[in-house]
């Protein structure tokens, strides 16, 4: 088991002046994964991947890279590679130069470092740019020589800072979908930081969403979109409306939940709760019909008032507000009918297989 | 051609600095026993003296010698006191901070004073104190300027070459060095100067028969205004801009130094 984990941190933890940044931090990373470190600005993202590239030391935990403790390791002996926010190329050294520039610290012999910075320059789709010093670059191609000199020592596993986060939209869309081929390529185990929940979702085999310093969830991107743990990965990870309620009827597979609204919803569950406890309670903007008020009644439906109705391009943002005063946003892939405008009275159905219980 | 207001004061400014270098020069060519100016006449004997004279090619052969080692020194001390400063985490880093930079804030007479009274105490009123003195005196300009360089680095350039395997020397060699080495040249050359025309605290710490160039200018200038001492002093100027423009060309360095 053991053996097939590029990387594994466990109850990492580190202070900067007598404040916790990373309050244990546990993390298995498999060979050949493209793993994401996902989170809001300031919530440890650098801070972890500065641990594991070796350039700060954990207060408690141990970091284990192919099974072996590198707690005091210095960073020159990991053998890993890493992409940088900033390009961080040397600038006095020309393309060439810089990919092979770890090569060199190995005592490559020349023609095998000619041929891998070739390769590297390669699949970066940079050859012939050998002789370009980095200020001749733009931004996309400093970056990818900045990739490609990560790759060229081949490593065991290549860290990647917010790579593309200097980068324009739509350069930043085209170089994702560079980078996945070059994972499905090379298949270098990858631990990806970024705040960008769409390019985790887009790049990731799977996702740790963390949060002030903890590791909030670990899964696939399906399972994080689908099946948060908490509200906080809900909230920042797609768009969600929460409701709390209390437990008043369990059913098999499933529980009769009295909302704050008044309303009575089921909820698909697995989990055994007792009736009368507390439960906070999500559901995706996505996830929910509009109806108006006068369908039919079935159970499980919040009635409400539309308080507002944007086109937003690729869909319909509606804005409802239930009997608790509570405005849940909904978001529609087609136009809903025509008298589903400001002021009306709708019923939201939500179905209870789309209702999350969270932590 | 315009000329602003702005172009006449910086000619004006410029005249006064020129001016006096200008009065020096001048008067080395008089063919008056007495300096003065402007000349009267045009004689080269003053220069045929000064390069006979021995107390001023001593003197200028001992500024030489003394202001290349003290740079040599200041050179590498200031740059690695320099990098240990410029590190987040310096032990006691505002404390050296300000004890590299002191000379910069005392006048120099003060320290002059108190190198004498530390020098004539461990018998270092020779060569060897003359380059100490001028290693204390240039010190400060070679961190400073160092320091500035290392403010203008992105530190994870020298992260980025440690994790490709350089080790901490290699990453000093092969990134850190070639990147802030505008401003290594430049505290040099600064302190070259700074050395080369220091009065203050050479008069002090040197001895009667061997004293620096400048510091034997004073004296001649004091006791015997003979054109030779303009003579001297000329060739120190000549020879301090052509250098000053052969590095300016090779290294930009005042560009490096102030952008
Ligand atoms: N060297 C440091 N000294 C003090 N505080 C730091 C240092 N590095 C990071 N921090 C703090 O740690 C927190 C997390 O930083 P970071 O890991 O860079 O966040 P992220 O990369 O997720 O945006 C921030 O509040 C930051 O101010
Ligand atoms: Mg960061």
């Amino acid at each position: 088991m053991s053996d097939s984990l590029a990387l594994s941190l466990s109850g990492v933890s580190k202070s900067f002046d007598k404040t916790a940044i990373l309050k244990g931090i546990n993390l298995d990373v498999r060979k050949g994964e493209f793993i994401s470190l996902l989170g809001p600005s300031g919530c440890g993202k650098t801070t972890t991947l500065n641990l594991i590239a070796g350039f700060s030391k954990p207060d408690a935990g141990d970091i284990l890279i192919s099974g072996r403790r590198v707690n005091d390791m210095p960073s020159h002996h990991r053998h890993l590679g890493m992409v940088f926010q900033g390009h961080a190329l040397f600038p006095h050294m020309n393309c060439f130069d810089n990919v092979a520039f770890g090569l060199r610290m190995r005592k490559a012999a020349d023609s095998e470092i000619r041929s891998r910075v070739g390769e590297a320059l390669e699949l970066v789709r940079l050859s012939g740019m050998e002789k370009r010093f980095p200020r001749e670059l733009s931004g996309g191609q400093q970056q990818r020589v900045g990739l490609a000199r990560a790759l060229a020592v081949k490593p065991e596993i290549l860290l990647l800072d917010e790579p593309l986060s200097n980068l324009d939209a739509k350069l930043r869309k085209a170089m994702q979908s560079e980078l996945r081929a070059i994972h499905t390529k090379i298949r270098t185990t990858m631990v990806y930081v970024t705040h960008d929940q769409e390019e985790a979702l887009t790049l990731s085999n799977r996702i740790a969403v963390m949060n002030d310093g903890r590791l909030e969830q670990l899964d696939t991107p399906e399972g994080i979109y689908l099946q948060p743990r908490t509200r906080f990965v809900a909230d920042f990870i797609g768009s969600s409306n929460f409701l709390r309620g209390t437990v008043i009827e369990c059913r098999p597979g499933s529980v009769v939940a009295k909302l704050e609204t008044g309303e009575n919803a089921i909820v698909r569950t697995d989990k055994n709760l007792p009736a009368g406890s507390e439960i906070q309670l999500g559901v995706r903007s996505d996830r929910i019909l509009v109806l108006s008020a006068d369908a039919p009644i079935s159970q499980g439906a919040l009635s409400g008032k539309v308080l507002d109705r944007v086109f937003a391009g690729s869909q319909f943002q509606i804005l409802v507000e239930v009997a608790s005063g509570q405005r849940i946003s909904v978001h529609l892939n087609e136009a809903p009918s025509a008298n589903v405008v400001p002021g009306a009275s709708v019923r939201l159905e939500i179905a209870p297989s789309n209702w999350m219980i969270l932590q | 051609m315009k000329i602003s207001v702005t172009s006449i004061f910086a000619f004006i400014i410029y005249a006064i600095i020129i001016a006096p270098v200008l009065m020096v020069v001048g008067a080395s060519f008089t063919e008056t026993r007495f300096i003065a100016f402007p000349p009267q006449g045009f004689t080269l004997d003053w220069y045929w003296r000064a390069l006979n004279d021995r107390a001023l090619m001593g003197g200028l052969w001992l500024s030489v010698t003394i202001a290349l080692t003290a740079v040599g020194i200041s050179t590498v001390l200031g740059t690695m006191a320099a990098i240990y400063l410029a590190r987040p985490k310096a032990f006691g880093g505002a404390v050296l901070s300000s004890f590299f930079l002191a000379p910069l804030n005392v006048p120099a007479v003060m320290t002059a004073f108190a190198l004498l009274l530390a020098f004539t105490r461990w018998g270092l009123i020779n060569w060897y104190g003359l380059v100490a003195a001028h290693v204390v005196l240039t010190l400060p300009y070679v961190v400073r300027s160092v320091l500035v360089s290392l403010a203008g680095l992105d530190s994870s350039i020298q992260r980025a070459a440690g994790i490709l395997g350089a080790s901490p020397l290699r990453v000093f060699w092969h990134v850190t060095l070639p990147l802030i080495r505008p401003g290594v040249v430049a505290g040099a050359i600064f302190s070259f100067l700074i050395s080369f025309n220091n009065v203050p605290v050479s008069v002090f710490i040197s001895s009667p028969g061997s004293a620096p160039l400048p510091v034997v200018l004073f004296n001649r200038m004091q006791w015997l205004a003979e054109p030779s001492v303009a003579a001297a002093a000329t060739i120190a100027i000549v020879a301090t801009i052509s250098t000053m423009l052969i590095l300016e060309r090779r290294f930009s360095f005042y560009q490096s130094m102030f952008r």
